[in-house]
């Protein structure tokens, strides 16, 4: 590392007040020059949207966390429009990496695109810049949308540290634009990390609940983590990882998402089906 | 070609009184029954987000297109919201496809993770159905965000039919969860199609239009990138769309895993760190 500061952006998706993102913060602000840009309200699977309603508003704060008064920055957008204007407004040079984290719940299989942690790595990689996005899992379903104090992040502040640094001192290989850390609620310092692929899996089960009988009345989509049997799911995976092995999945993933299929193929196979 | 009449759920992001959506459900009606479970406002670039501010009320509406009426729900919601209260709640029996659009704008390149059409097919695929995301390219970007009616969606019809036959005629080769379709401005029934991968290239950038201090709105506004045909790999999205104006068909996973050397990432990330 060399002896100028990276310059780091931080970002999350559960909002400026999440203990996860002062975790995040702590051991971040050991290994380079950090901002903090996050969501003014809670934006939890936001994936990489840009609603068109949200105002923008950016509030510089002064917060008080472990001792010291901190800079952040509170956003009236989701966590890819934080993202922008952190390097469109806030920030007078780009970052050397963007970490968005510590989610509150583990973002796994087919339900990291709902993600908005994932969601602001995937637009900081957009423009070019390295993203990393941690989340520690949890066991107890409201914490992913209560900021609970009784989830300890240390563990996870720490991993987040530890693949910052990778990430600042290697070029990541071609077709590598994000690393996704999902960490074992049980993990300790010590506790091992594999690299794996995002599961084919659908992570996340759903469920509406209605206020009254009539589709005219409020309703929300609640979440259930589906967790398969070990038989279900292929060991080198994130879910099989971080359910089975209780070790930190670490998932390389790309922008590009074409399929793996034999393009020529599959042009064949529909020119004929025509 | 098909031995019986099908379900398929269509929805999209400009919304249910989007000219684009009737024109899909109006060449669909074709092939079976067709439900159309759409925002009730517009939902561009929503991503495959799901809100927890979302409301979820379900309107039933009778809707008069073409001189049909039509069955329509709007859902006080997302995109991929759409699809859950679609099949959650509102169909009987699992659709055999999801349709979504047809968008006002392209979706290619790196932009498609922020479109709320391509979302509503990811959600539909992760849910196990195939899906369409349908797209027409449009030549004043102003268009995206308005329902102009100098739009013409009938060959972007015609293609969705075209797709969504070839779709219900086979199954998808294993990990291709969703057919992306860009659809060219000047398209005819005439126009080739050629299958393409995504560009790696960022298609769209998001501005903020702010003018005055950031504790007022800084609203986002988007434009696309300009790109020359010699940046971009011939067999790509923008260039077959743009420069070859074909009719592109992307074929989209869900696995969002880099196709890197899984052991020489590991060598690089373990390093002597370890």
């Amino acid at each position: 590392m060399s002896s100028i500061q990276p310059k780091i952006l931080l970002t999350n998706d559960d909002g400026i007040e999440s203990p996860g993102l002062w975790a995040a913060a702590v051991t971040l602000s050991e290994i380079g020059d950090l901002t903090i840009a996050a969501p003014r309200s809670q934006a939890t699977s936001a994936s990489r949207s840009m609603p068109i309603t949200s105002d923008g508003i950016i509030e510089k704060r002064a917060i008080q966390y472990q001792g010291k008064t901190w800079t952040a920055y509170a956003v009236g957008g989701s966590p890819a429009q934080v993202v922008i204007h952190s390097l469109e407004e806030i920030l007078s040079e780009p970052p050397d990496l963007v970490v968005s984290g510590i989610n509150y719940g583990q973002n796994v299989g087919y339900s990291s695109s709902v993600s908005g942690t994932v969601g602001a790595a995937i637009e900081a990689a957009a423009s070019g810049i390295p993203g990393l996005a941690v989340s520690l899992q949890v066991t107890n379903m409201e914490h992913v949308y209560n900021h609970s104090t009784s989830v300890d992040f240390t563990a996870a502040g720490f991993f987040t540290a530890k693949f910052a640094r990778l990430m600042l001192k290697e070029q990541l290989p071609f077709d590598v634009d994000i690393l996704k850390v999902e960490i074992p609620i049980e993990a300790t310092f010590e506790t091992d990390w594999n690299l794996v692929r995002t599961a084919r899996h659908r992570g996340w089960r759903n469920a509406v609940q209605r206020d009254g009988n009539s589709w005219t009345t409020p309703a929300r989509i609640n979440g259930g983590v589906i967790i398969p049997e070990p038989t279900e799911i292929p060991h080198d995976t994130d879910v099989y990882t971080l359910y089975y092995e209780k070790k930190v999945a670490v998932s390389p993933l790309s922008l590009d998402p074409t399929s793996r299929t034999k393009l020529d193929e599959l042009e064949e196979r529909m020119r004929n089906a025509a | 070609m098909r031995p019986k009449p099908c379900d398929i759920l269509l929805t999209n992001d400009d919304g249910i009184d989007s000219p684009g959506l009737w024109a899909a459900a109006a060449a669909l009606s074709e092939l079976g029954e067709v439900t159309v479970v759409a925002p009730r406002d517009q939902a561009s670039t929503t991503s495959r987000s799901m809100p927890i501010t979302s409301d979820g009320i379900i309107q039933k509406k009778s809707i008069c297109h073409n001189g049909k009426m039509w069955k329509a729900y709007s859902i006080g919601g997302t995109p991929a919201q759409c699809v859950q209260h679609g099949i959650l709640e509102i169909l009987k029996r699992r659709p055999e496809l999801v349709v979504s659009g047809i968008n006002y704008g392209e979706n290619v390149g790196y932009s498609i993770s922020l479109s709320g059409t391509v979302g509503a097919a990811m959600e539909g695929a992760a849910l196990g159905i195939p899906a369409l995301a349908m797209s027409l390219q449009v030549k004043n970007f102003e268009d995206v965000y308005q329902h102009s009616d100098h739009i013409d969606f009938s060959i972007a019809g015609y293609f969705t039919k075209y797709f969504a036959e070839l779709a219900l005629s086979k199954p998808f080769p294993p990990d291709v969860h969703i057919l992306k379709i860009d659809v060219p401005a000047d398209a005819t029934p005439q126009t080739p199609w050629q299958i393409t991968h995504l560009a790696r290239h960022q298609a769209f950038e998001a501005i903020p239009t702010r003018t005055g201090p950031w504790s007022e709105p800084g609203r986002l506004t988007g434009r696309l990138i300009p790109v020359r045909p010699d940046e971009l790999d011939p067999g790509a999205d923008i260039h077959v769309l743009r420069f070859k104006n074909k009719v592109t068909v992307t074929p989209v996973s869900l696995d969002m895993t880099s196709r890197v050397d899984f052991q020489q990432l590991e060598v690089l990330l373990r390093g002597e760190n370890e």
